[in-house]
């Protein structure tokens, strides 16, 4: 899943380092000579000290603060990830007491290499409160920012896969042929026209409903792969034979909604007109261990396994189940071109109780 | 008016047909149905039918790479179609006729009587042509040979080579050579340029097919086929050649 990274973070490289060392010593430069200036206006005894000597300072105060602020950042995301409004002012908080620490901590070095301070103590804190004040403001602004680009990204991402979910509903061919064929068998076999019909209503009912439901128990996809066979079947005839084998005791596990029925649908544009004999189409679903197998095979031509990724290309039925399966499943899902048919492995989850309650509607294949 | 009906599925094209019956036209008889693209173009070749209901969308050879490989005399062409009308459009040859799934017999009436008052010299031949042009950038999958008199739809990968012989291009399959229907400069445009190479002005070769690159005299090669023969590779195609051979 495309992530991209805001959040700040120490330098990896060595050039990004090189980077690091330019821009502190920018600052350092930038506030030495603010710092310089008001001295003189003031007339304190930090503008009596050489420039030269105050640059070294001021670069030792701006790098000890500049990094601490990164390494706090980078460890406050590993520990409470940017994802709510809780969050950014965590961060901001954590931020601004960094910067005052750091300044702590920088005070602490220049008095263990120049044994006094040249700083007056008056001017120490109005710099500690500017400092403080200023990393308030500023990664107030900074996180309000990353936090809305990540939910600008998230919501792209949610509208992405919703649009995929939805290209993967019924193919609008599949649609129109089974019209045409409707239209045919009313005048030859009326009583498989009204069945087809039916089962069409039933189908788009289920592709509609799963649109915007990822997951549905594997008895409804089973369900749903049945009510397209059926229809394909009125169209194929005794060309085409099914067999579907899926134990009972597996129909409450969890899988993403219209799944196999792009399987079942390519294996007959594949398949079907590459022989000229029965053309057979075998579901098969197995649960070992934690895992569960579903597999689509037939009798046709089958794949070229050297092809591999080929079937995967953009667009195709193949890739959309891919992704959403690596959507819904990060880890522990693959789908598998073999020489006779495609499987599908994901790590069995139980549809819960309430999932069930809003997923299961009954879908009746006679 | 002879009518060929091409469509995969049984139940589309019993429906054509029962609606070209509904039409009660003395002058329409169905002279063959074709289930598939490749099984379409001989029939087109032999039967010479007027008109050929040509479906869209069909596994192997779609109807439109049928248009590519149609020798002429070319029938008229309606396509039918479930959801390819927008293919269509992108084409933007308004002027071929297209009718949608499930088909209307209104719809199919009005085809036919234009089909009917089209006289030859109005034979929308140019809309078909200019269909062809737009393709003439996508590779062909297959290619049409003559043999005997009969026309073969042969998949690229059963072609070893090409030759040309004052106009008329001869294709190795398998040992044997037929004659096709494509010029070579046709052949040199159209065939994926990965597989097919033209190695001379009246030769073009499946990679697969070569063996050797032997050098020959004055900085021109020539190449040893799998079956032992030789042909010469022009001077201004090595470079080509050899960029190609690298990569295999």
């Amino acid at each position: 899943m495309p992530h991209q990274r805001l959040i700040l973070v120490l330098p990896r490289t060595r050039r990004q380092w090189g980077w690091l060392l330019l821009i502190i010593a920018g600052i350092a430069v930038v506030a030495k000579l603010i710092i310089h200036s008001i001295s003189i206006m003031t007339g304190t005894s930090a503008s009596t000290i050489p420039l030269w000597q105050g640059m070294i300072i001021s670069f030792i105060y701006s790098s000890i603060m500049v990094i601490m602020q990164l390494a706090t950042a980078e460890y406050a995301e590993y520990l409470l990830p940017l994802k709510n409004k809780g969050a950014v002012v965590a961060h901001v908080l954590i931020q601004s007491c960094s910067a005052v620490l750091g300044f702590v901590v920088a005070r602490e070095v220049e008095l263990l290499i120049l044994g006094t301070c040249l700083m007056p103590n008056g001017m120490m804190t109005i710099i500690m409160g500017v400092s403080f004040a200023l990393a308030l403001v500023g990664n107030g602004g900074y996180y309000l920012y990353c936090f809305y680009s990540n939910l600008r990204i998230a919501e792209q991402l949610v509208v992405e896969s919703e649009i995929k979910a939805l290209r993967a509903q019924i193919n609008p061919h599949f649609l129109f042929n089974t019209l045409n064929s409707i239209a045919a068998l009313i005048r030859i076999r009326p009583d498989e026209a009204e069945f087809v019909t039916q089962q069409l209503a039933d189908l788009f009912r289920y592709s509609l409903r799963t649109s915007k439901q990822p997951l549905v128990s594997l008895e409804e996809e089973i369900a749903s792969v049945e009510l397209y066979l059926s229809i394909e079947k009125a169209r194929f005839r005794e060309r085409l034979d099914i067999t579907i084998d899926v134990q009972h005791d597996l129909y409450n596990l969890a899988v993403p909604s219209m799944m196999l029925q792009p399987l079942v649908e390519n294996a007959i544009k594949h398949g079907i007109h590459t022989t000229e004999e029965i053309f057979g189409i075998h579901v098969v679903g197995t649960r070992q261990g934690n895992t569960l197998r579903l597999g689509v095979y037939d009798t046709g031509i089958g794949f070229d396994v050297q092809k591999g990724e080929a079937y995967f290309r953009k667009g195709t039925g193949l890739s959309n189940v891919r992704e959403r399966l690596q959507l819904l499943f990060p880890r522990g899902s693959e789908i598998n071109i073999l020489a006779h048919g495609v499987e599908i492995i994901c790590p069995c989850t139980e549809l819960t109780n309430t999932h069930e309650q809003y997923h299961r509607t009954s879908i009746h294949v006679p | 008016m002879r009518c060929l009906i091409v469509d995969d599925e049984s139940l589309a094209r019993e429906r054509l047909r029962a609606l070209l019956r509904d039409l009660d036209n003395d002058y329409l008889t169905i002279v063959g149905e074709a289930e598939s693209g490749q099984k379409a173009i001989p029939m087109m070749y032999e039967l010479k039918p007027d008109v050929v209901f040509l479906d869209i969308h069909m596994p192997g050879l779609s109807g439109f790479e049928v248009i590519d490989l149609l020798a002429p005399p070319r029938p008229h062409i309606v396509f039918v179609t479930a959801y390819d009308e927008y293919a269509l459009k992108a084409f933007e040859v308004h002027a071929l006729d297209y009718l949608t799934k499930p088909v209307r017999l209104d719809r199919l009436e009005r085809t036919i009587q234009r089909l009917t008052h089209l006289t030859s010299t109005q034979h929308d031949d140019a809309a078909l042509e200019s269909l062809r042009t737009a393709r003439a950038k996508t590779p062909l999958t297959r290619l049409t040979l003559h043999a005997g008199d009969r026309l073969r739809v042969v998949n690229l990968h059963e072609i070893e080579r090409m030759e040309s012989e004052g106009k008329v291009v001869h294709v190795f399959v398998k040992g044997s050579q037929f004659r096709t229907d494509f010029t070579m400069d046709e052949l040199d445009e159209r065939l994926d340029n990965t597989l097919f190479v033209r190695i001379h002005r009246s030769h073009i070769v499946h990679v697969e097919a070569i063996r050797e690159l032997i050098p020959w005299f004055s900085g021109t090669y020539c190449v040893k086929l799998a079956d032992g023969t030789q042909l010469p590779v022009s001077r201004r195609r090595v470079s080509r050649l050899k960029a190609l051979l690298g990569k295999v």
